[in-house]
């Protein structure tokens, strides 16, 4: 098995270039501060400087370095991606599993839930779920959250819909196994390579959620560096000073990138026939 | 020698696994006369349906075709171009399978598929569904004109079957091969199905190869038998000789276990052990291990087809004395 | 005659219903899959459950083994009422189970071992109680000890059948429900399975409900026999009684359908049926087999027929029960 998994990994090589993009990205986030020539307020005299050897992506309007500002940022985005796919894999999968396994009046609940949170533009409610709660990186991570758990509750009720009626679970039923045993023993590990491949899934698009709510200035504030608030702020000077836009624009493709391919990667070697 | 209508020689097929070659096709010899239906016999993994694909090229990867000869219609089938093959197949030769929802395609009507075959012919499309039309009539299809609009999953599965007859059946094919074509039905539409084909031979005059594990369908359609264990064939006769006069040991044998008496009566035959591993190489019978009359020489020569009576080959050296030659 | 057997019967239903709801809100729209179903099953005997699918007879399964709840009416174990909260307990470990396919029985995460210890842990065994029972139930079904800490997909699937067997047994069960037990296995290794299965009954006096579609597998393991179509029995007797002298026309029709042993039986008489079974949704009036019958009178799709008495414990649901010539 493991030797299978191991040529499978060295054969796929977008899998390859997904997983040095992610890691690259975690040792930005760990060595931030050995990285980074300034740290991310530190204000100078030079405001709006072209990129030079000091500055390596130039100054924003109140004379910080860019570069730093942007190394910094991969924190915030990270951990906000993180803690939101976190919040959405224990609220999307309880309820997917308490869905497809007592099915029924509950199933439909869940399912008109889930229904509806889908059809609501999910930029629109996370944006008024910050506004109520206030704009802070935690309640970013709570809004995203919030507003895409969904897809985990009906891929992971669909799954427990076909486990349950297998035979395993009905002997176990019979032989006296309670409910809360038969899904914590049977359904749950078997679920686990499902709840990966959609949470490893799940973070690049959360990562660009955070970005999005920070570039509306609902995100962490000044003069944290969010990598979509840098970029917001970048945009006006956009004529004279591209750099300042193009530096959160580049690491937020290279993150979000390198995450999607690290997920199909993932998805193909746990399942190759689940389809997300 | 009556006419032949495919007569396979020394058919061999290898599957490369990590385990090493299994050889699921062994020299597998055999021939089918025509309008008569062969059924080859077996447990699962004895290779009888890799026979069929064999015959038909759709041996997949890891598999590949390492020897024989598949003659059809005066010419050697294995040397035929991918091309070439895929007009045999279909018109010379029909096949039906198991599930025949996987052979319909969903997103046509019955009818509309029947007649896409057809036209392929150069046929007009007034002609291809008069033609269609009478066919499902005769695999006794009720309401016929509905049917044809119907798509595949809106029917029985014991219609499905009957249509994929039918549609083979449409082209007139000298050889039709149906792989456990009854195997997912209920009995009583089992039987139905089993009453078509034997309706349907005498009619169109197709040669049917029937591949089964189930004797009871052999004792119903078949003119002549082959019975298959890991990879070989062991034993060849007409229907009721194989019945009478089983002569191999397995063919005995599985015979015993089939349920034909009721526990009072006594208890079933068994099979001692399992099917050996066919990836290591072996000498001697495949059977050996598990034979209750094995000799020594079972052990260290691989026996052959031979004739015991007439027409009835068997492959066991327990055969040997005193018959002769076939072939 | 029914009253003094029941003190013997282990099993007992009496119009026993299963109706699954097809649309929602929709009061007439049901699935019939069991409909009035009167059953006994007695200590010690094979009772043989046969019919096509969408016979009921899973779904009848499934009520006795306490998987589905009955719509109307309830099963009674040893007198002891399934759907009885009070009974859950004790009822758990007298009931056993093995379903058809052999690779869907085992938790593929499990070792055979675990899988074998799990219900025995579940029903307050010790770590040592349980080992001892396991290797004594695992060589009374000839597992072999080696194979207790494979995994299921490293066995055959006729081990894996043995191992779900001994899984059943293991809390000495008194009823076993056997569905399809043999179906998805080969023919050597269903004769092997089989003789087993008959000579645990006989160590363990075990009752068996065999439910199968297989008419010569049920003809060989049954002490009685009961004939299900459209979900209604047809027909209840003792294994000759249904083989030999079967008085409903739906039974000849299933018994003609099984292909003939040899092939000199081709021509035998039989009588095939024709068209499909018919929609168990909504109400339905008069004999359910009315509509592929060859003796179809006008009564028959007037008035449900009533279950008559051929012979001693032998029972019809057809109006001409006895007076046909098949």
């Amino acid at each position: 098995m493991r030797k299978e998994k191991l040529r499978f990994i060295l054969n796929n090589k977008m899998f390859i270039i997904g997983s040095i993009l992610f890691f690259a990205v975690v040792l930005v986030v760990i060595f931030a501060p050995l990285i980074a020539p300034h740290t991310y307020a530190e204000q100078s005299s030079m405001r709006l400087a072209a990129p030079c050897s000091e500055y390596p992506f130039g100054t924003d309007q109140y004379g910080r370095c860019i570069f730093s500002r942007v190394i910094y940022g991969s924190r915030i985005a990270l951990s906000v991606g993180i803690v939101a796919v976190i919040i959405e894999t224990l609220i999307g999968v309880t309820l997917g599993i308490v869905a497809g396994y007592y099915g029924k009046a509950i199933d439909k609940i869940v399912l008109f839930i889930t229904d509806t949170t889908w059809s609501i533009p999910p930029i629109i409610l996370a944006m008024a779920i910050v506004l109520m709660m206030g704009s802070s990186a935690q309640n970013v991570a709570i809004a995203i959250a919030v507003v895409s758990w969904a897809q985990f509750t009906k891929i992971v009720r669909a799954k427990v819909q076909s486990l349950k009626n297998l035979s395993y679970i009905e002997a176990a039923k019979i032989y006296g196994e309670t409910d809360l045993s038969i899904i914590l023993r049977y359904i749950l590990p078997n679920l686990v390579s499902t709840i990966i491949i959609l949470a490893t899934l799940a973070l690049p698009s959360a990562i660009l959620s955070t970005t999005s709510m920070g570039f509306l200035g609902l995100g962490a504030q000044q003069p944290q560096p969010d990598w979509g608030m840098i970029l917001s702020d970048g945009i006006q000077f956009i004529k004279n000073a591209p750099w300042i836009t193009m530096a959160p624009g580049l690491a937020i493709v290279w993150t979000v990138l390198g995450f999607n391919l690290l997920g199909e990667g993932v998805k193909e070697m746990l399942d190759p026939r689940l389809k997300v | 020698m009556k006419d032949k209508v495919i007569d396979i020689k020394e058919l061999c097929v290898d599957f490369h696994t990590q385990g090493g070659i299994v050889k699921a096709v062994d020299h597998v010899s055999f021939d089918i006369r025509k309008g008569e239906v062969f059924a080859l016999v077996g447990e699962s993994g004895c290779g009888k349906s890799t026979t069929a694909m064999g015959i038909m090229q759709l041996i997949r990867s890891p598999g590949t075709i390492s020897g024989g000869e598949v003659h059809f219609e005066g010419r050697d089938l294995l040397r035929l171009s991918a091309a070439e093959m895929t007009k045999v197949r279909g018109r010379e030769i029909g096949m039906i399978f198991q599930n025949p929802l996987d052979s319909l395609n969903p997103v046509y009507t019955i009818g509309g598929q029947m007649m896409e075959g057809l036209m392929v012919e150069k046929m007009d499309k007034k002609e291809a569904y008069q033609i269609a039309f009478d066919m499902l009539r005769d695999v006794k299809i009720s309401d016929v004109e509905s049917r044809m609009k119907s798509y595949p999953h809106e029917i029985s599965g014991g219609m499905r079957q009957r249509v994929m007859i039918g549609m083979m059946l449409c082209r007139n094919p000298k050889l039709l091969i149906a792989d456990e074509p009854t195997t997912a039905l209920d009995v009583t539409i089992q039987a139905g199905i089993i009453q078509l084909m034997n309706e349907l031979r005498q009619k169109y005059g197709s040669a049917v190869l029937i591949i089964t594990h189930d004797f009871g369908i052999v004792a119903d359609i078949a003119d002549r038998v082959g019975v298959m264990y890991a990879g070989n064939l062991i034993e060849v006769g007409e229907v009721t000789e194989i019945f009478d006069h089983p002569k191999h040991p397995y063919t005995r044998l599985l015979m015993k276990a089939l349920p034909t008496i009721t526990k009072e009566e006594g208890r079933l035959e068994t099979i001692k052990g399992t099917v050996p591993n066919l990836a290591e190489e072996r000498q001697g019978c495949n059977f050996a291990d598990r034979c209750p009359s094995c000799l020594p020489q079972c052990r260290e020569k691989k026996p052959v087809l031979l004739e015991v009576a007439s027409g009835h080959l068997c492959a066991c050296h327990l055969e040997e004395g005193g018959s002769n030659h076939a072939r | 005659m029914q009253d003094s057997k029941a003190s013997a019967a282990l099993v007992h239903t009496e119009h026993l219903k299963k109706y699954f709801p097809l649309r929602r809100n929709k009061e007439s729209a049901f699935v019939r899959a069991v409909d009035d179903v009167s059953l006994d099953i007695y200590q010690g005997e094979t009772l043989g459950l046969v019919g096509e699918s969408g016979s009921g007879k899973t779904t009848l399964a499934k009520m006795i083994l306490g998987l589905l709840q009955p719509t109307e009416s309830t099963i009674y174990i040893s007198g002891r009422d399934v759907w009885d909260k009070r009974n859950k307990k004790e009822l758990r470990s007298s009931v056993g189970a093995v379903f058809q396919d052999p690779a869907s029985s085992l938790n593929p995460r499990s070792s055979i071992y675990r899988s074998l210890e799990r219900p025995l842990q579940v029903n307050g065994y010790s770590k040592e109680d349980a080992r001892r029972l396991i290797y004594e139930t695992a060589e009374k079904i000839n597992i072999g000890r080696e194979l207790l800490t494979r995994f299921p997909h490293e066995l055959s699937g006729g081990q894996q059948q043995r191992v779900s067997i001994a899984r059943a047994i293991l809390l000495k069960p008194r009823l076993l429900v056997l569905d399809e037990p043999t179906s998805a296995l080969d023919v050597s290794v269903q004769a092997q399975t089989l003789n087993e299965l008959l000579n645990l009954q006989q160590e363990l006096d075990m009752t068996y409900l065999f439910i199968t579609h297989n008419l010569s597998v049920v003809r060989y393991m049954s002490d009685r026999i009961c004939v299900m179509y459209g979900g209604k029995v047809m027909e209840i007797g003792k294994n000759a009684d249904i083989y030999r002298d079967c008085v409903h026309p739906y039974t000849f029709s299933l018994l003609s359908s099984v292909p003939p042993l040899h092939p000199r039986e081709r021509n035998r008489k039989k009588h095939l049926l024709s068209g499909d079974m018919p929609s168990l949704v909504g109400e339905i009036q008069g004999c359910r087999f009315a509509s592929r019958c060859r003796f179809c009178r006008d009564i028959c799709s007037q008035q449900e027929p009533e279950m008559r008495e051929a012979a001693e414990g032998h029972f019809a649901a057809c109006h001409f029960a006895g007076e046909l010539e098949f």
